[in-house]
């Protein structure tokens, strides 16, 4: 069990994180811009502690969607791809997003929770390979989340 | 504001082509052949909604190599706005029958929304069982592109306009950009007069250096020759250290002079040295330094008018009016609206990240019957504000600010009687024109067509209260 500094807030709590991902047919959404389904959970010191399934409003917009994510408290955000003006305004919401995902949602929460999620089957064809300015971001970010259960730059090991 | 989607034919039967060949031994290499020579994107899915094939146009216009797509989710591979709720291939699969023209986005590696038109239908073997599906998309972004070269023949930089007035000008602002003419642009506030000044900065060969604004008539006449000429260190007590002025920082680029019909006399006298001798003197300095930058000055009043009256030197007129050019207010190029509301639409959803998309078409007439007292300035804070409020959809009724809506004076009345409406009428008409010239009771008996004494009678009779500070006592601050 680590104890992690938020980094927004600067409390130092049980390494307590809020992870949504986007599903569809029990894989990672298609698109987020458009995703209908969110799966929250919630890990406290490496533990899931909430689990469920909640319905992202298709009518709301974008504002009303990362502004929902930023009321449900979500750290980190795992999605399907996802247009660059709405990754802008997620990431200016100090979500933690790691977009152009594909696969199994299960297998994807598995392998994010296991350190194992830099393996390229899980980058949507055509991004795994640097061709995309997003993905290649999202490569350099998760290679950061091994030591603190997994979670990036917006916990810090304390 | 909508626009129509232009679909070829052929997106239809390139489809029924597939369909046609697929299956058929014989005709394996001219499917093949077909799908390589394309435009259109191809895949086709099985049953399991794995990709089993997918073409060079469908390869160039997602990214995707096909070696990359075959046997992924097609969701994961063409990433639509479609494939949640809206599949095409989806609905063709389960009632057999093809589905065309479905118009959505994609969302390739890069982040960008690529938008497409898609048309699906069944693949089956010979003997009628299905296979799998083929869906063929096409990218409308040439398309899109075309509409936009289009819609640039009415634009000038950031200036758009099809009045005929602002065509005229359009015209011959490549040639006054090459030149380095002193421009006057005169028009009402909000016009959009830096906007056009900087539209013929960016159109000529300066358009690699400064482009340097300056309002003059926000500035009390001492800060702004320190504004204008700059200081030398000790000029004056506090002056630590030298400060180069806007003609210095402007280099070989453009000085846009804004409000030159409000700096007083004195300052007109000094303007008017630099523009004849094309040098500066510095505050506290005996260093001349040579103008190089082209000199643009805008007004919203009228300079004839101003050296008719005394407030403009002649010669000063005379100096800046090499080439001059009039921007007529918006109320009276109401044909300019319609773009003009569509481009701001596009700017502010982009910038601030929302889906708002059109206009209910029963608020045009309101928009347009309008009168824009504030011209384009006015017309894009409306769009703005109904962006925030809207958030996605169209702008409707409710988002319109009560000065748009006509009715408002009749429903505001207080008693309610034909007196007391056009008490309120008459009150709102004058606060207009009073605003419009910055409370200066001449020019606004001007507007209204009245004389000013009259104007004096109907503010007391109405219970109009003025400002402290109006049009005269700021004219008279510039002028001591």
């Amino acid at each position: 069990m680590f104890l992690a500094r938020n980094m927004h807030t600067g409390a130092v709590e049980v390494n307590k994180v809020r992870l949504a991902i986007t599903v569809w047919n029990g894989r990672i959404a298609p698109v987020f811009d458009v995703a209908g389904t969110l799966r929250l959970v919630e890990l406290s010191g490496g533990a899931v502690v909430q689990d469920q399934l909640l319905s992202f409003p298709r009518d709301g917009g974008m504002f009303s969607r990362v502004t929902s994510l930023s009321q449900q408290k979500i750290d980190v955000l795992v999605c399907g791809a996802v247009s660059r003006p709405v990754h802008r305004m997620l990431a200016d919401s100090g979500i933690e997003v790691h977009s152009f995902v594909s696969g199994d949602a299960e297998e994807v929460l598995e392998a994010f929770l296991n350190g194992s999620f830099d393996d390229a089957a899980y980058f949507m064809p055509g991004c795994g390979r640097g061709r995309g300015r997003q993905g290649r971001g999202r490569g350099a970010g998760i290679g950061r989340r091994g030591r603190n259960g997994g979670f990036g730059p917006g916990w810090k090991e304390v | 504001m909508q626009r129509r989607q232009v679909v070829p034919v052929f997106v239809y039967r390139s489809v029924s082509a597939i369909i046609t060949a697929y299956g058929r031994e014989e005709s394996v290499e001219q499917t093949k052949a077909i799908l390589e020579s394309i435009s259109d994107g191809v895949f086709t899915v099985d049953s399991n909604w794995k990709i089993t094939s997918f073409n060079r146009a469908a390869e160039e216009i997602t990214g995707i190599s096909r070696e990359e797509a075959i046997g992924r989710e097609c969701s994961e591979v063409f990433r639509s706005s479609m494939c949640e709720t809206a599949c095409a291939l989806r609905e063709s699969m389960a009632s057999g029958k093809p589905v065309l023209y479905r118009s959505g986005y994609i969302v390739d590696s890069d982040g960008e929304r690529i938008p497409v038109s898609v048309s699906t239908a069944v693949l089956r073997d010979e003997n009628g069982s299905v296979l799998g599906g083929a869906e063929t998309f096409r990218d409308l972004s040439e398309i899109q592109s075309l509409q936009k070269q289009l819609y640039e023949t009415y634009r000038v930089e950031d200036f758009v306009s099809r009045s005929p007035s602002m065509q005229k000008v359009f015209k011959i602002i490549p040639a006054v950009a090459s030149s380095p003419a002193t421009v006057l642009i005169q028009g009402e506030t909000g016009t959009g007069k830096e906007v056009l000044a900087r539209a013929i900065h960016s159109s000529g060969s300066r358009s690699g250096e400064p482009f340097v604004a300056v309002n003059c008539g926000a500035l009390p006449d001492t800060l702004l020759e320190s504004e204008l000429f700059g200081y030398a260190r000790g000029a004056f007590t506090g002056a630590a250290h030298s400060r180069q002025g806007k003609f210095e920082a402007a280099g070989r680029g453009t000085l846009f002079l804004d409000e030159i019909g409000d700096v007083s006399t004195a300052m007109q006298v000094k303007l008017l040295r630099v523009l004849q001798e094309k040098t500066i003197t510095p505050l506290g300095s005996n260093e001349e330094i040579k103008v190089n930058a082209r000199i643009i000055c805008a007004s919203n009043k009228n300079l004839s008018q101003l050296v008719e009256s005394g407030e403009f030197r002649q010669d000063l007129f005379y100096r800046i009016n090499v080439v001059k050019l009039d921007i007529p207010p918006l109320r009276e190029r109401l044909e300019d609206i319609p773009q003009l509301l569509e481009a701001l639409l596009k700017r502010h959803s982009f910038a601030l990240g929302v889906d708002v998309k059109d206009y209910d078409p029963q608020i045009l007439p309101l928009l347009m019957g309008y009168n824009w007292p504030g011209n384009v300035r006015e017309l894009e804070n409306f769009v703005e504000r109904a962006v925030v409020l809207s958030r996605e959809g169209l702008v409707s009724f409710g988002d319109l600010p009560p000065e748009i809506i006509p009715e408002k004076s009749v429903h505001h009345s207080d008693a309610g009687t034909l007196r007391n409406a056009r008490a309120d009428t008459e009150k709102q008409m004058i606060v207009q024109a009073l605003e419009n010239n910055r409370f200066n009771r001449t020019a606004a008996a001007a507007e209204l067509g009245i004389h000013k004494t009259t104007l004096y009678r109907r503010i007391k009779a109405l219970g109009i209260s003025l400002p402290s500070s109006d049009g005269r006592s700021s004219n008279a601050t510039n002028t001591t």
